[in-house]
C-alpha cells in the first residue's frame, strides 16, 4: 500500500483522542491488578501466612514453578495441545470459510448454524461431551458396536485424553476462525479474483497467489486470537476432564488454578502465570514472524 | 461465473457433511434436555423415548435462570456496543494515522487476554468490593471491556486497512474531519468487520464463568454460572443443564440472525464519492 | 422402639465417641478430648433465652452451596424464622466455584455473609487467615440459648475447635457403605463380603461382558475421597498423630494402593472410564446397573433406594461396612462439615443464633427429618428420625472406626498429594510403591510448612 496523503500527519489529526477511550477502558481493568499480580509474584502470598506478612522472596517463586515437574508436564501438555489444535482448526476454519463464501441454497442459515457450537457455555461443552465419550454411556462408543468395533475409552485412557480435549475444542471453537476468515473473504474485492479466473488461473492456483495473500493479515489476527485463548483453556477441560486422566490433560491454567485457589498460594500462582505470558510470547513472536503483515 | 456440477455437488455434501458434524452434539443436548432423567445414561442410548417437558419447567418456572440469562444479555450487549464504539476510533488510528509504535499498541492490546483469569480476579474483587461494585451488571459488563476491546482493536485495524486510503483522501479533501471521515465514509465500509467482531466479543462475554462467579452474586449472576450451579454435590441435573445450555443458545441465533445481515459483502472496489 | 434402646444407643454413641476423640485425627494445638471444652455444662441459673418477644435481629445472611442441603436449609430456615421472628436470607453458590468463592470473600474481608456452610478440613487454613469468628463469646455468655449442649455436637465441635476455641458448629458428618446388588451376588451364591479379598472374589465372578464387579472413583478432583475409604479399610495411616512422622506409605498404605490400583491395571473388573469417575459417576454406574458393587458415600442412599431415580435397581441394592483387609478390623473414611461465621460479618450475633438453633437445637431434627445427617447426637437418636432414615443406625455404628482427612492448615496440599498418588497408581503413571513414597515427601513438606512437624 502506497502513502498517501490520508497516512500524513496533519496538524488537525489527534491520534491520541482516538486511542485514548479504548486504551484508557483497558489500562483501568487490567492496569492495577497486572501491576499488583507482579508484584505478588515475587513475594510469598499463602492464605494461612499473609496475615503475618507477604515477604519479598526474589525470584524463589519462579525457581519454584521452574523446579517443579509437574509445571513443565502442564507446559507440555499445554504447548502440545495448542500447537496441534491450532494447525487444524485454522486448516479447518480456513475450509470452513471459503465453503461458507460460496453460493448455495440455505447458504445464510448454514452460516448461523455453523455459530452455535462456539455459543455453548463452556461448562455445556465439557459436560455435553462427557456424555457422547463415555466408556460405558456413549453414543460414539455405541455407534463404534454398532459396526463392530471395540469400544475406546476416550476419556479414560490417559493416551488418548488429550487428543478427545483437541477434538472438543476444533467442535468448539473452529467457527471462531471460520467467522473471521469469512467477514475477511468479504471484504476482500472481486476483481482480482475475477481477473485471474480471465487470465486463465485454475481456481485453486487464484486461492493461492490472490486470495490468500489477501486473506493473510486476517488470518493473523485469528491464529494469534486463538493461540492466546487455546494456550489459557481452561472452562473446558475443567468440565470435560479436570486435568486427568492423572495429569494427562493439565494444562498450564489448571496448574496454576491448583496452585492457587486449591492451596491459596497466590504468590506461586502469579508466577506461573507470567511464566505462561513468556511461553505465548515466545509463541506469538514466532507466529508474527511467519505470518505477520508484510507491506505490499 | 458458471461452476461445474461436480463443484456444486462436493459443496453440498461438504456442507451436509459440516452441519451434521458440528450439529450432533447440539442435537443430543437438546434430545438429553427433553429426556427423563434416568435415560441420560442408558445405554444402549435411548433415541425412542417418551419427551418431557420437565427440565425447561424446572428451570424456567422454578429457579431464578430467566433472570441469569437476561443479564447475560445485557451484559453480552452492553460490553459489545461499548467495545465496537471504544475499539473503532482506536483500530482507526493505528491503521490510518500513522502512530508510531502501532505495533507496540497492538501487542499492547493482547496482555488483558494473556493473563490467566485467577490472579487478576481477586485483586479486581478487592478493588470492586472497597468501591462497592460487586454484584452488579454495569460493574461486569464494563469488566469484560479487558476482553472484548483488544479483539475489536485487532480485527477493525485489518479491516480499515484493507480499505484503499484513497477513500478517507476524498472525504479530507472535501472538508471533512478525521472523525467524519471515520464515521461516515469508513464505518459503513467495515461492515463485515464490525460484525464478526460483534460476535466474537459477545462470544466472550456469553461464554465467561470465572470472573462473573466472583464479581457476581445473587442480582447479577449470569448464566454461566447459573449453570454450573446445576452441579450439585449429591446430583448432576443433567436435564437442567442440557435445558438452560439449549436455551442459552436462543439468544444467540436471534443475534446471529441480525449480524449476519451485515457480514455481506460491502461496496468496497473503486468506490469514488 | 423401646426407649430403653434409644437410651443404650445414646448412651454407646457417647461413650465410643469420647473413647474415637481421643485418637481422632490430629486437629493442630488442641486436643480433641470432650473433657477440655472450655466449660459448657448445664445452663447456669442466671442465663435466660431472649423471650421470643424480643426485637428480631437484622436479617443473616447464609452462604450454602447448590444441592440438597441448599433446599433443606431453606425449609429449615423457614422454620427459624416462624420460631424466633429473626429473618434470614440463603444464598447458595454454585458448588463448583464454592470454595474459591468462599475464600476469596473471606480474605477479601466482604461482609457478605454471616454464616457460611464449609467442609471442616477448609477451616484451619481459614481460621490462620483471621478470616473466622470464634463463637465462645456467644456460647459463653447471654445469647447462649439453654437447648444448646455442646457434648451433643461431639465430635464434630472437637473438629471445629483450635487454640481451644470453638469456630463453628458440625453438620453432615458422614461415611461410606459398600453397597452391592443382592440379587446378583445370591444368584452367583456369594456371601456379601467380609474382607477386602472377599470383595476382590466377588468382584472378578460378577464381571461380565455388560456389567464389572466392581466400581470406583479416580477422578482428580474427588480421587482421595474416594480412596481414602480403601486406605484407611488396609489399616493405611497418613502420619502419626503425635510426632507427625509420615507412615503414608508403609506396608499398609502400598498394599491398599496395589490393590486399588490393581482392580483396573490387573484384575480389570473396573471400567477402564473409573479414571474420569467422582460420586455422580459411581452413582450412575450403580444406577444403570453397569457395576454390580461400589463403595459410596452414604448420601447415595437415598438415590439409590429411590424408585423413580433408580428404576434398575432401587429394590436391589443392599449396603453394608466397607470390609477391611483383616476381617474385623473395620476402618473407614468420612467427612465432616460445618457452620462458621466469618470475622467480616455485620451481623455476628444473627449468623451465630442461626446456626445455634440449626445445630443445636430444633433445627437438628428438622434437618434430619428432610435427609440431612445432623451432626447433634439427640436428633440423631430422635425416634422420628431413626424411623425416617433408618441408615443412621449403621452410621452410630461406624463412628467408632471413621476418620476424617486431617484438619490442617495445609490440608489442601495433603488432599492433592494424595489425589496425585491415587491417580498416578491406577493410570499405571507410577508404581504403587512410588506414588506412596511422593505422597510421603509432599504430607512431610505439608506438615513442616504447617508447622506442625520440624
Amino acid at each position: 500500500m502506497t502513502t498517501t496523503n490520508a497516512h500524513a500527519r496533519r496538524p488537525k489529526d489527534r491520534a491520541w483522542a482516538f486511542l485514548l477511550p479504548a486504551y484508557a477502558a483497558i489500562g483501568l481493568i487490567v492496569g492495577v491488578p497486572t501491576v499488583y499480580s507482579l508484584y505478588l509474584s515475587f513475594h510469598q502470598w499463602k492464605l494461612t501466612t499473609f496475615q503475618k506478612g507477604v515477604p519479598f522472596v526474589g525470584l524463589d517463586n519462579y525457581a519454584q514453578a521452574t523446579g517443579d515437574p509437574a509445571f513443565w508436564h502442564s507446559m507440555q501438555v499445554t504447548v502440545l495441545f495448542t500447537l496441534v489444535a491450532l494447525a487444524i482448526e485454522v486448516l479447518l476454519g480456513l475450509g470452513l470459510a471459503v465453503l461458507l463464501d460460496q453460493e448455495f441454497r440455505g447458504r445464510r442459515s448454514i452460516r448461523i448454524l455453523i455459530l452455535l457450537p462456539m455459543f455453548v457455555t463452556n461448562v455445556v461443552v465439557g459436560l455435553i461431551w462427557r456424555i457422547l465419550l463415555s466408556y460405558d454411556f456413549g453414543v460414539v462408543n455405541w455407534l463404534f458396536s454398532l459396526v463392530g468395533i471395540s469400544k475406546v475409552a476416550w476419556l479414560g485412557d490417559p493416551g488418548l485424553a488429550l487428543w478427545s480435549l483437541v477434538v472438543v475444542d476444533i467442535w468448539n471453537t473452529t467457527a471462531f476462525v471460520a467467522l473471521i476468515l469469512l467477514a475477511g473473504l468479504q471484504a476482500i474485492p472481486d476483481e482480482p479474483r475475477q481477473a485471474a479466473r480471465v487470465d486463465g488461473a485454475s481456481a485453486w492456483q487464484t486461492f493461492r497467489l490472490v486470495t490468500f495473500p489477501l486473506l493473510r493479515p486476517v488470518l493473523f489476527v485469528a491464529v494469534v486470537w486463538r493461540t492466546i485463548d487455546l494456550f489459557r483453556i481452561f472452562d473446558v477441560v475443567f468440565s470435560l476432564t479436570g486435568g486427568g486422566p492423572y495429569n494427562a490433560t493439565e494444562t498450564i491454567s489448571l496448574f496454576a488454578y491448583r496452585q492457587g485457589f486449591a492451596s491459596f498460594n497466590l504468590g506461586f500462582a502469579s508466577a506461573v502465570s507470567y511464566l505462561l505470558i513468556l511461553a505465548l510470547v515466545i509463541i506469538l513472536a514466532v507466529e508474527a514472524r511467519v505470518l505477520g503483515r508484510r507491506t505490499t | 461465473m458458471r461452476r461445474s456440477r461436480r463443484t456444486t455437488v462436493a459443496i453440498y455434501a461438504l456442507v451436509a457433511v459440516s452441519v451434521v458434524l458440528f450439529m450432533f452434539p447440539l442435537v443430543w443436548l437438546f434430545l438429553t434436555s427433553i429426556k427423563p432423567a434416568t435415560d441420560t445414561f442408558a445405554y444402549p442410548p435411548v433415541i425412542v423415548f417418551t419427551p418431557t417437558a420437565e427440565s425447561y419447567t424446572q428451570v424456567f418456572a422454578q429457579s431464578d435462570f430467566p433472570k441469569y440469562l437476561m443479564n447475560s444479555v445485557i451484559v453480552g450487549i452492553l460490553s459489545t456496543v461499548t467495545a465496537l464504539t471504544l475499539g473503532l476510533p482506536a483500530a482507526y488510528a493505528l491503521a490510518r494515522l500513522h502512530v508510531r509504535g502501532t505495533g507496540i499498541w497492538r501487542a499492547v492490546a493482547l496482555i488483558p487476554q494473556m493473563l490467566p483469569t485467577i490472579v487478576v480476579v481477586i485483586p479486581v474483587y478487592m478493588i470492586f468490593r472497597s468501591v462497592g461494585l460487586l454484584d452488579n451488571v454495569i460493574a461486569l459488563a464494563f469488566t469484560y471491556l479487558a476482553f472484548t476491546v483488544p479483539i475489536s482493536i485487532w480485527i477493525l485495524t485489518n479491516f480499515i486497512q484493507d480499505l484503499p486510503p484513497e477513500l478517507d483522501e476524498a472525504a479530507l479533501v472535501d472538508g471533512a474531519s478525521r472523525l467524519q471521515t471515520l464515521t461516515k465514509v469508513i464505518l459503513p465500509l467495515v461492515r463485515p468487520g464490525l460484525a464478526a467482531t460483534a460476535v466474537i466479543c459477545l462470544l466472550y462475554t456469553w461464554n465467561e464463568f470465572l470472573y462473573a462467579l466472583i464479581l457476581t452474586g445473587k442480582d447479577a449472576k449470569t448464566a454461566p454460572v447459573a449453570i454450573v450451579g446445576f452441579m450439585t454435590n449429591k446430583e448432576i441435573y443433567w436435564g437442567k443443564i442440557a435445558a438452560a445450555g439449549t436455551v442459552v443458545l436462543v439468544p444467540v441465533l436471534a443475534f446471529g440472525i441480525v449480524a449476519h445481515r451485515h457480514l455481506a459483502r460491502g461496496l468496497v472496489s473503486g468506490s469514488g464519492k | 422402639m423401646a426407649r430403653r434402646g434409644l437410651v443404650s444407643i445414646a448412651a454407646t454413641f457417647a461413650l465410643v465417641l469420647s473413647a474415637c476423640s481421643s485418637g481422632a485425627s490430629p486437629s493442630p494445638s488442641a486436643p480433641a478430648a470432650p473433657s477440655t471444652e472450655p466449660a459448657v455444662s448445664a445452663a447456669p441459673a442466671a442465663s435466660e433465652s431472649p423471650a421470643p418477644s424480643a426485637a428480631a435481629l437484622p436479617t443473616a445472611r447464609i452462604a450454602v452451596w447448590s444441592g440438597p442441603e441448599a433446599d433443606n436449609l431453606r425449609k429449615v430456615a423457614a422454620a427459624y424464622t416462624q420460631a424466633t421472628g429473626n429473618p434470614t436470607e440463603i444464598e447458595e453458590i454454585a458448588r463448583d466455584g464454592y470454595s474459591d468463592k468462599l475464600k476469596t470473600t473471606i480474605v477479601g474481608g466482604s461482609a457478605d455473609f454471616d454464616a457460611v456452610y464449609v467442609s471442616a478440613d477448609w477451616v484451619p487454613a481459614l481460621v490462620a487467615a483471621n478470616g473466622l469468628e470464634p463463637l465462645d463469646q456467644f456460647i459463653g455468655s447471654a445469647n447462649k440459648a439453654s437447648f444448646l449442649n455442646l457434648d451433643d455436637l461431639q465430635p464434630g465441635v472437637s473438629n471445629l475447635t483450635f487454640d481451644g476455641k470453638v469456630y463453628g458448629f458440625p453438620s453432615e458428618g458422614d461415611t461410606a457403605w459398600l453397597f452391592y446388588r443382592k440379587d446378583l451376588l445370591s444368584a452367583a451364591g456369594i456371601q456379601p463380603p467380609k474382607t477386602m479379598a472377599d470383595l476382590l472374589a466377588a468382584a472378578k465372578q460378577l464381571t461380565t461382558k455388560d456389567r464389572y464387579g466392581l466400581v470406583i472413583g479416580n477422578k482428580k478432583d474427588e480421587a482421595w475421597w474416594d480412596f481414602m475409604h480403601y486406605f484407611w479399610a488396609f489399616g493405611g495411616q497418613l502420619f502419626d498423630p503425635t510426632t507427625y512422622q509420615v507412615t503414608v506409605n508403609n506396608a499398609a498404605g502400598v498394599k491398599a494402593l496395589t490393590f486399588y490400583s490393581d482392580l483396573l491395571r490387573k484384575e480389570k473388573v473396573v471400567s477402564p472410564d473409573v479414571t474420569t469417575y467422582g460420586y455422580n459417576e459411581i452413582l450412575t454406574a450403580l444406577q444403570q446397573d453397569k457395576a454390580a458393587m461400589g463403595v459410596e458415600w452414604m448420601a447415595a442412599t437415598q438415590d439409590l433406594q429411590d424408585c423413580t431415580k433408580s428404576p434398575k435397581v432401587c429394590d436391589k441394592l443392599a449396603y453394608e461396612f466397607v470390609p477391611p483387609d483383616v476381617a474385623g478390623k473395620y476402618g473407614f473414611g468420612g467427612s465432616s462439615w460445618g457452620w462458621v461465621v466469618p470475622t467480616a460479618s455485620k451481623n455476628k450475633l444473627a449468623g451465630y443464633k442461626f446456626i445455634e438453633w440449626l445445630v443445636g437445637g430444633p433445627g437438628a431434627k428438622l434437618w434430619g427429618l428432610n435427609g440431612g445427617i445432623p451432626s447433634n447426637i439427640k436428633a440423631l437418636s430422635d425416634p422420628e428420625v431413626v424411623a425416617k432414615v433408618p441408615q443412621f443406625k449403621l452410621l452410630s455404628d461406624a463412628m467408632p472406626y471413621r476418620h476424617i482427612s486431617p484438619l490442617l492448615t495445609t490440608a489442601d496440599q495433603l488432599v492433592n498429594a494424595m489425589a496425585d498418588a491415587a491417580t498416578a497408581a491406577v493410570t499405571g503413571a507410577k508404581a504403587p510403591q512410588q506414588a506412596m513414597d511422593d505422597a510421603a515427601t509432599a504430607i512431610g513438606a505439608a506438615l513442616k510448612e504447617g508447622g506442625y512437624a520440624k
